[in-house]
């Protein structure tokens, strides 16, 4: 047995010689291997930040690619697959990662090299069996072998590797041992012709059952696992099951986990505050700059409101969404994320969601778009679409400015309902209303969407890892990035549409009306320059506000009055309405310029004294409380936000599901709005 | 030896005088160790659940369940897995 030369030699032999002849090959090399085996830490230290992020084409399913230089100077293509047990998908990730394998992707790849943990070799054999038995040219990479050694037992390689027939590389990707053996076994490849099954297709591929495998894998990891003959150390106590027998208690693994999302919910409003704060300042700088070296007028308008304003509106979100990948990928790599799935399954699936859900809706409540990101943790794609579908219906940190002023303006301090401040109550109310809603919409959609496959709960726990920071960086860094480039692009267009419709058509027959009235406060001499320059405003806020009116959108804005009128909005409120699906936030904003008061924030009285005492012809008030609720209403449930909008078709890689979500909520919204509208104005 | 044997568990079938003794996974309480006889017929990706080692013989452990007493989690080949009472009713084993 010893001296036969076994395949995978024969072809080194013949690779030295044909190595000496080329000088530097090209081959693609994809990495394969179950979940949570480590595959995306070898991915990390071989293609460094040479890698890039992206979808695979037509599916939600991130691609990972990346070149990597061999030290004998071979260049590699690495393609990290997606997760997979085997060449069975259950799942689009897995499809993707199956069809690779096989060949019958659009990319061929030349080598597969399967990723295996050695504590789990027997699940891992078993994808590797299959792959062996589709593809010509595989190998297999022993990770965590430290692990095992651990318990005083090794993994006899050289064994396994005339067992399999291939190479087995050991290695311990997380501090790089080994990494140049896998480069030694990668350069006794050579590059396939052409993909040898691309004509094949998904069904045809014959895997063995795994009731007829596991038998001899079995017998095999029997053969090759062997006690360490001279223990040094003494066997370690299991700390994971200690950590599970707190984290998992029935007492205090629900407290644990409260207390870790309550961390997570604070650390993405104060950590991201300071970032944010910069951001805008920056921001801020910026229009200062354009304003000071570009001449007033359309090109001004475009550069400060139209793009820094809309992008900015953006980016601000951008610390958010860096922190909240941040944890989630903290979570997910450490093996906590499970852990909370497990605890919070039994919750979620009332509503017809599994435990995992749980994490992306929370982070929506601090701004739907990392939320919907971090659903890239849930394994089933339709419980996946359901996520992305409710959470921009959680109460995020731009509806607050909105409900802040609403409440302030309408609701009395002093008002009580049963012992509970009428304030506090509204804003709890308001909270409540997203997540109802969001429970009903799901429960909904889980009857209402076909299900590919019947989605079964079957969750590993990971044992908990400390993450390599690097890993976790480069999660960080390259989804942060991506995200900005894709959806950026988007808002960025959508930013200008709004400019314009916003801007255009100008009206300026009224110019010299607004210019006289200015002249004559300047040639006013009962009032000192003070006087001056706040009457002058006035009248810069009246230009403004009769701009907007005669805009594009101020047109569509009273035009569409008869919409608005069962809702109870006037066309001012109609026009900030109308404005606000850019961003929430510019409703008060854009309601003062309606309202001829300038840009304003929602701590401004005299805005809030405004809404109150604005009267109809009749003398009666023309914003009620009626008026107020209805508007919360619609403000709680509406998709006011191009933003999430990007992010949905960025995410789902189709333009169907964000059309949904709008149209979904605008309806939901409008709805529910008109109820509150008239129930309202039954009881007054 | 005992402490790294479960890398090692070999498919062993359960003889048939357990055949009357087969009893789901639901009804198996917390720390009890059992083999598994067969998966239900009806099973969810009944496939999947053999890939990763839910095969006729393998040693199952019961390890704890969640706070409103489902998932259940538990140690299959060294490898703990949340699994739902309502697919544990499918399995079937012996204790």
């Amino acid at each position: 047995m010893s001296d036969t030369t076994l395949p995978f030699e024969k072809s080194r032999q013949t690779s030295t010689s044909s190595h000496t002849r080329t000088s530097s090959k090209k081959l693609t090399v994809a990495l394969a291997g179950n979940p949570n085996v480590g595959k995306s830490t070898l991915f990390n230290s071989l293609t460094g930040s040479n890698q890039k992020i992206a979808n695979f084409p037509g599916v939600t399913v991130e691609r990972k690619a990346g070149q990597s230089t061999s030290p004998e100077g071979h260049q590699y293509k690495i393609i990290d697959l997606p997760g997979t047990y085997s060449l069975k998908p259950q799942s689009t990730d897995e499809k993707i990662a199956s069809h690779h394998i096989i060949g019958i992707a659009d990319e061929k790849c030349d080598v597969i090299a399967v990723i295996v943990e050695a504590k789990q070799l027997a699940r891992g054999l078993l994808l590797f069996k299959q792959v062996q038995s589709v593809h010509p040219q595989c190998f297999l990479v022993l990770n965590m072998v430290d692990e095992i050694e651990k318990r005083n037992l090794s993994v006899d390689t050289t064994e396994l590797s005339k067992e399999l027939q291939v190479p087995v590389v050991s290695l311990i990707a997380k501090t790089e041992k080994g990494l140049d053996d896998f480069y030694k076994t990668l350069n006794q490849f050579e590059s396939l012709p052409q993909n040898s099954s691309k004509n094949l297709i998904e069904d045809e591929v014959h895997v063995r059952a795994p009731e007829l495998i596991f038998p001899e894998i079995d017998a095999l990891t029997a053969r090759v696992l062997k006690p360490i003959p001279k223990p040094r150390k003494p066997l370690p106590k299991n700390s994971n099951e200690n950590l599970d027998k707190f984290l998992l208690h029935p007492v205090f693994g629900p407290l644990a986990f409260i207390l870790v999302i309550y961390f997570i919910f604070t650390s993405l409003f104060t950590w991201s505050g300071p970032l944010v704060d910069l951001i805008d300042s920056g921001l801020g700088f910026l229009s200062d700059l354009t304003v000071a070296t570009i001449p007033e007028g359309l090109f001004q308008s475009l550069i400060v409101d139209g793009i820094i304003g809309g992008v900015g509106a953006f980016v601000v979100f951008v610390p958010q969404i860096a922190l909240t990948f941040l944890f989630i990928g903290f979570l997910e790599m450490s093996g906590y994320l499970a852990r909370g799935g497990f605890l919070i399954d039994r919750l979620m699936r009332a509503v017809g969601l599994e435990g995992r859900a749980f994490i992306p809706l929370i982070s929506s409540f601090a701004c739907a778009l990392p939320g919907i990101a971090a659903t890239r943790s849930l394994p089933n794609a339709r419980q996946r679409l359901i996520t992305i579908l409710i959470a921009p219906l959680m109460t995020c940190s731009a509806r607050l400015p909105v409900y802040t002023l609403l409440i302030a303006s309408f609701i009395p301090a002093s008002a009580h309902i049963g012992p509970f401040h009428a304030q506090g109550f509204t804003l709890f109310g308001l909270f409540a209303l997203g997540i109802v809603a969001g429970m009903v919409v799901s429960f909904v959609a889980n009857k209402l969407l076909p299900e590919a496959h019947q989605h079964q709960f079957l969750m590993e726990l990971p044992p908990y890892r400390l993450p390599k920071w690097r890993t976790l960086w480069f999660y960080v860094w390259f989804r942060t990035k991506s995200f900005l480039i894709t959806a950026g692009t988007t808002i960025f267009f959508l930013s200008l549409v709004l400019w314009a419709m916003a801007t255009f058509p100008r009206s300026t027959e009224m110019a010299p009306t607004f210019e006289n009235q200015r002249q004559e406060v300047l040639l006013q001499d009962t009032f000192n320059d003070d006087q001056k320059s706040v009457e002058i405003e006035k009248i810069d806020h009246r230009e403004a506000g009769y701009a907007l009116r005669h805009s594009a959108l101020g047109q569509i804005g009273i035009a569409m009055e008869p919409l608005w009128a069962p809702m109870g909005f006037d066309w001012k409120l109609g026009i900030a309405s109308l404005s606000s699906f850019a961003a929430r936030e510019v409703f008060v904003s854009t309601l003062g310029v309606v309202m001829n008061l300038g840009e304003t924030d929602e701590e401004s009285s005299s805005l809030r004294e405004l809404l109150q005492n604005a009267k109809n012809p009749d003398g009666t008030n023309t914003y009620t409380l009626a008026t107020a609720l209805s508007l919360l209403v619609f403000f709680a449930l509406a998709c006011q936000c191009l933003s999430t909008l990007a992010v949905i078709k960025k995410e789902t890689s189709s333009n169907k599901w964000p059309a949904i979500t709008f149209i979904y909520m605008s309806v939901l919204a409008y709805g529910l709005a008109t109820i509150t509208y008239h129930v309202t104005n039954l009881f007054l | 030896m005992k402490k790294w044997s479960f890398l090692m568990e070999k498919t062993v079938m359960a003889p048939s005088h357990y055949a009357d003794q087969n009893q789901s996974l639901v009804s198996m309480k917390i720390g009890q160790e059992v083999t598994i006889q067969e998966l239900g017929a009806s099973m969810a990706s009944r496939n999947r659940w053999c890939e990763l080692g839910f095969t006729k013989g393998t040693k199952l452990a019961m390890v704890r369940k969640a706070p409103f007493g489902d998932p259940i989690e538990v140690r299959i080949r060294d490898t703990h897995y949340a699994i739902r009472k309502s697919d544990a009713a499918q399995i079937i084993v012996t204790a």
